[in-house]
């Protein structure tokens, strides 16, 4: 009788529930909303604007947008995240697949590999920077040194200095940071592969190589495709690296949207420019996101 | 399954040539950590000494010292706030049922992808509005809310794997929702709660842009912040650099170290950057 009684009730306030839940939400949201939603509302309205942060802003329309694809600085900026993405998304990706398959077929070390080669992934930009800075540095940087006492002198370079080559050598600080998380994200897909799988593809006479395309790319394609977007938004949000590594120079040659934006903001006082340039990266992030997520999951 | 000799050998090849590639760049920051101050060249040869006193100049003169402590308060906060904001709102997503609970999870799931960058000008001027530019507030303000999305999806995630029959036996036992969440839930959700909090931490601790942007004076300037500025500073002294980054990155290093399958699992469910 009493059960009969409260059952209801019960479960009457798990449907109905009213504005309760609200309740729990309220200071998340809070903070959500004044640190996150607000200020990018307020991106995309000064992005509008001409100001320099302390006059008051002059309507600009869409002479922002306009600056932002054809200033040639900022449009250099939009162009070398996809050379940088060959290194932050593409190497990690492939080095990820052999050497996730690596970890799952040794017997002994799997530990300690997998924690050495995760490591970089939780060092600060700011401290990776500084670490690739003493690797590059041209006269008693350890590349050139090891270089010149091996006999290939030859080919020290001033790696961050030279022009076509101080982008692929801020993508090697991005390649040393991701191919961890993306090794250890492949090894938990591979633990969800069945063996059957492997022994039914044997049995048809698939070597190992043949196991590996067949079995254990498909079954990594939901692996494949997050490590795909984050490392393409980590791509695209390249900041911290770049300014402690090489500024956007030489020459500009290695701006990139997000450190363009940090620039023109507080540096050269042009926030309206760098607003329009915020809403652009920020689109670009959710437009990749989307397209990845979709080509990926349905493609493969 | 079975594999061959030369395939194990290929693997542990393959294993120890990138562990190599991992490993060196952190052996050069030490290399040029401990030779002589203001001497060139990688100490190759330990004639010259080890010099460890690098340490503690780079604590010294450039005041590493008070940088970690405003590191340590700005994660500090982001850990224990955005934990705690994102407990409630994973439940409130997770485990109860009320009205525009589908609105509130979209809504939230836009922030997964809103990048800094997109909300730092509009952050700072509006900071510098109120008086909050130069207070550990400003930076640990901003980076808790950065963090919500994230949370929220992540206890969420805890809440909805809890049984519905659990639920519904605190709520015929009489419980209301806080009681519930703090009586029956969180005890379960102990681990989940611990691998938030650190990530939360690291989020905070490796954070550059937000805390170079709203944290200009030495006085409150994350360890990050100085490590950036010692670049111009410092510019010919790169031992003490090499020192002052090697100190800031020790805390993450053991942390991760500590935590590391915790971690490891924490950061593939969310897919963040530590």
């Amino acid at each position: 009788m009493l059960r009969r009684r409260s059952r209801p009730r019960a479960a009457a306030v798990l449907r109905g529930g009213g504005w309760s839940g609200l309740a729990y939400l309220a200071p998340g949201l809070a903070f959500y909303l004044t640190f996150v939603i607000v200020p990018i509302g307020a991106t995309a309205v000064l992005s509008f604007f001409r100001w320099d942060g302390v006059a008051p802003p002059v309507w600009n329309g869409l002479a922002n947008y306009q600056e932002v694809f054809s200033d040639p600085v900022l449009r250099s900026s939009l162009v070398h995240p996809l050379i940088l993405f060959g290194f932050y998304c593409v190497l990690p990706v492939i080095a990820g697949l052999i050497l996730s398959s690596a970890l799952t077929t040794v017997r002994s070390g799997h530990s300690f590999f997998r924690v050495t080669i995760f490591l970089p992934f939780v060092v600060p930009g700011v401290v990776a920077a500084l670490i690739w800075q003493f690797m590059y540095e041209p006269q008693n940087g350890l590349i050139n040194v090891v270089l010149r006492k091996v006999g290939l002198a030859g080919l020290t370079q001033s790696w961050l200095g030279n022009f076509s080559l101080a982008l692929p050598a801020v993508g090697m600080v991005g390649t040393w940071t991701l191919t961890g998380f993306v090794t250890v994200l492949f090894v938990a897909g591979m633990q969800k592969i069945p063996f059957d799988l492997y022994d039914a593809a044997r049995v048809d006479g698939a070597g190992p190589f043949q196991q590996f395309r067949a079995v254990t790319i498909p079954g990594l394609r939901h692996e494949i495709t997050v490590a795909v977007v984050i490392t393409g938004i980590a791509t695209l949000r390249n900041f911290d690296v770049i300014y402690n590594l090489t500024s956007g120079g030489p020459g500009f040659r290695t701006v990139v949207p997000a450190y363009e934006v940090y620039y023109r903001a507080f540096v050269e006082g042009s926030s309206g420019t760098a607003c329009a340039l915020a809403i652009v990266l920020a689109a670009f992030i959710f437009v990749f996101a989307f397209i990845a997520t979709r080509l990926l999951e349905i493609g493969t | 399954m079975i594999r061959s000799r030369a395939e194990i050998l290929a693997c542990y090849a393959a294993l120890v040539v990138f562990s190599i590639f991992v490993l060196v760049p952190f052996a050069g920051l030490i290399l040029v950590a401990i030779r002589p101050s203001n001497s060139l060249g990688v100490a190759v040869n330990f004639s010259q000494g080890i010099h460890l006193d690098n340490f503690s100049s780079a604590w010294t003169q450039a005041g590493l010292g008070s940088a970690l402590v405003a590191s340590l308060v700005v994660s500090g906060f982001v850990a224990v706030v955005g934990t705690a904001c994102a407990v409630m709102a994973g439940y409130a997503l997770g485990a109860l049922r009320f009205r525009g609970r589908e609105a509130a999870r979209y809504f939230l799931l836009v922030g997964l992808m809103v990048p800094v960058e997109a909300t730092v000008v509009p952050l700072y001027y509006g900071e510098l509005h109120l008086g909050l530019v130069n207070t550990y507030a400003a930076a640990f303000l901003p980076l808790t809310g950065l963090a919500i999305s994230f949370g929220s999806f992540w206890m969420r995630a805890f809440f909805v794997s809890v049984p519905r029959e659990l639920l519904d036996a605190a709520k015929v036992d009489g419980a209301s929702n806080w009681n519930t969440l703090i009586r029956v839930l969180l005890p379960m959700a102990r681990p989940a709660v611990l691998t938030m909090l650190i990530l939360l931490f690291l989020i905070g601790w490796n954070d550059f842009l937000v805390s170079l942007v709203t944290l200009q004076t030495p006085d409150v300037q994350t360890a990050q912040v100085a490590l950036a500025g010692f670049r111009s500073t410092f510019l010919t002294n790169d031992t003490l650099i090499a020192a002052g980054a090697a100190i800031v990155v020790c805390p993450v290093i053991v942390l991760f170290l500590l935590s590391q399958r915790r971690l490891i699992r924490g950061i593939l469910a969310g897919g963040v950057k530590g």
